[in-house]
């Protein structure tokens, strides 16, 4: 009896321990990703899981472009359209961005970043977005480096941030400053500062400019792989026809011949990992990407007879390669052939493949990737919209594809809308190129834009009318 | 010194030192968490063994709200221990960057 006060309180104790574990497991396992019931909304914002690893806390991450401005990359636009993501009326996050509703909200990126690109007609046209294009615009090494900026930058406090984050969401309560102040300001600070460690040896590599990425060295530092010195900068593809492209060798490279593989492989690159990698989600993605077309070139600017002559043109110079019916699409061409900037290919090393078929790290255990010696022939739908051209973006049009590698420009820019009628790609020269774009040099590492010399002794009447054919894939 | 007296001690102290817990915990948060948990830890031990015995009046009082408060106490400690070691080290309490 004289006891039984201690063991009343003993009961307390662990009754409040365990009702607090309860209520914790319920705040903590909050993880509702943001899904909308029209695949077009969900492509362009629904969440594919990458917040799990790699997500900002919402409100942080809509305040940054606030509290920064100085540390975004000159240029068009203002807040995150510095590193071209774009914003439509009415959101207000840009598409390619998602949100997981989790105690504190999480914003990460989908597949829409990097796969919604813009076109122009004129330079005073409407933009125009297409859904499945490679983006052209954006920039992901300036949006990494703008976070890895922010993480080591002195001003990256509660007291500069809460400000922000309260004119940026009227709803932020006190105990989100509380919260904010004391655990996700800082804890986001730590994180952003190992994200600036990830992504260090950037650094030491030629610029990569928008529209293209290097998909395969951070891969290498997850799986604690040295990067050495490889340079493995290449264009943002289009995820236009994947029904045919099922089988094929795929990546620029063809390292991997299936399109689930390249999906989760490029989902990680978005962010996720593989616990967090929400595959249903990715699942409704690859269903609408299976068949989703590419836009057609305007049938007005067509010359139809000359594309005719084309098409023969095109039959018997081409289509082996890169028709989804030639015999040898999606199979490999030796770098010794083909004879294009070969640092990407060199980048992909068989000590990868290794690890990403062991599946360690939080990373999915792959079975299809493999090292080659060359790089894919491509199909070519929606051709005229994938511009610049070769795998590393090295040759700004057609015109210029189908002309000497000598001849090609050494120096252009990327990075403009606006689409060039006459050459078959975007404008990559001249003073708007000029004044806008990103100055792309070809004799920096990786940038090569030698080989791939099919076509280019044909006559210029078979050129022209090869490009007018080429315009209608 | 009486049990009585041994209870009435423990009582207070624990109240005393759940109260130096929280006031630690308002004041520093997560800053001072390796001073508030082990304090916030040993109210509670003391706050559960004051109820040996039949404590009456102020004395039980006491030990009850000396247990909520040490309760409070541990638990906010506990989550300034998790909250700090999950931050890193170049972060100081008062927002500043080291180095």
């Amino acid at each position: 009896m004289r006891r039984r006060g201690v063991w009343i309180r003993v009961g307390i104790v662990v009754a409040w321990f365990v009702i607090l574990g309860i209520v914790g497991a319920l705040v903590l396992s909050r993880s509702e990703p943001e899904t909308h019931a029209r695949i077009l909304d969900h492509y362009k914002y629904g969440s594919i899981g990458a917040e799990g690893r790699s997500g900002v806390p919402s409100s942080l991450w809509l305040a940054l472009p606030e509290v920064f401005p100085d540390l975004l990359p000159k240029g068009r636009g203002k807040g995150y359209e510095r590193v071209g993501l774009i914003y439509e009326k009415g959101h207000k996050r840009p598409i390619g961005t998602s949100f997981r509703e989790t105690q504190i909200g999480m914003i990460g990126l989908n597949c829409a970043v990097c796969h919604v690109g813009t076109l122009k007609a004129s330079k005073d046209a409407p933009r125009q977005i297409i859904l499945g294009m490679p983006a052209n615009q954006f920039n992901l090494q300036a949006y990494l480096n703008f976070l890895r900026k922010v993480g080591k930058d002195k001003r990256f406090t509660a007291d500069t941030l809460i400000p922000a984050m309260k004119k940026a969401d009227p709803d932020f309560s006190k105990t989100d400053e509380l919260l904010y102040r004391q655990y996700v300001i800082p804890r986001t600070r730590t994180a952003l500062r190992d994200l600036d460690g990830d992504f260090s040896w950037l650094d030491s590599r030629p610029t990569e400019g928008p529209g293209r990425v290097d998909t395969f060295n951070p891969y290498k530092v997850i799986l604690g792989i040295d990067t050495g010195k490889t340079v493995g900068t290449a264009d943002l593809p289009s995820l236009w026809n994947q029904r045919p492209r099922e089988g094929l060798y795929l990546h620029w490279d063809g390292n991997n011949d299936s399109v689930d593989e390249r999906n989760i492989s490029a989902a990680i690159g978005a962010g996720a990992s593989n616990s967090s990698l929400d595959r249903p989600a990715l699942k409704r993605v690859k269903d609408w990407i299976l068949d989703l077309k590419a836009p057609k070139y305007p049938r007005e600017r067509i010359d139809q007879p000359l594309a005719a002559e084309g098409a023969r043109v095109y039959a018997s110079n081409c289509a082996r390669c890169h028709s989804f019916k030639g015999k040898l699409v999606g199979k490999v061409t030796p770098i010794n052939v083909i004879k294009t900037d070969r640092e990407r290919l060199d980048s992909f090393t068989k000590e990868l493949v290794a690890k990403q078929h062991e599946g360690n790290h939080d990373l999915p255990k792959f079975s299809h990737f493999r090292k080659t010696n060359g790089y894919a022939n491509q199909p070519l739908d929606g051709v005229w919209l994938r511009a610049p051209y070769l795998h590393n973006g090295s040759v700004p049009t057609l015109t210029d594809l189908l002309s000497a590698p000598d001849e090609r420009p050494d120096v252009f820019y990327r990075n403009v809308d606006i689409y060039d009628w006459d050459r078959v790609g975007f404008i990559s020269r001249g003073t708007t190129a000029n004044r806008i774009g990103f100055k792309f040099d070809t004799s920096e590492r990786g940038n090569g834009n030698g080989g791939h010399t099919y076509g280019t002794n044909l006559p210029a009447s078979e050129k022209r009318a090869l490009i007018e054919y080429m315009k209608t894939l | 010194m009486t049990a009585n007296q041994s209870r009435s001690g423990m009582a207070f102290a624990a109240l005393a030192l759940a109260i130096v817990a929280i006031v630690i915990l308002l004041i520093t948060f997560r800053g001072l968490w390796f001073i508030a948990l082990p304090v916030a830890l040993i109210a509670l031990v003391l706050a559960v063994l004051s109820g040996a015995g039949k404590p009456k009046g102020g004395v039980l009082v006491a030990g009850y709200v000396a247990l909520l408060l040490a309760l409070i106490a541990v638990t906010g400690a506990g989550l300034a221990t998790f909250a700090d070691l999950s931050i890193g080290r170049d972060y100081d309490v008062y927002e500043g960057v080291r180095g």
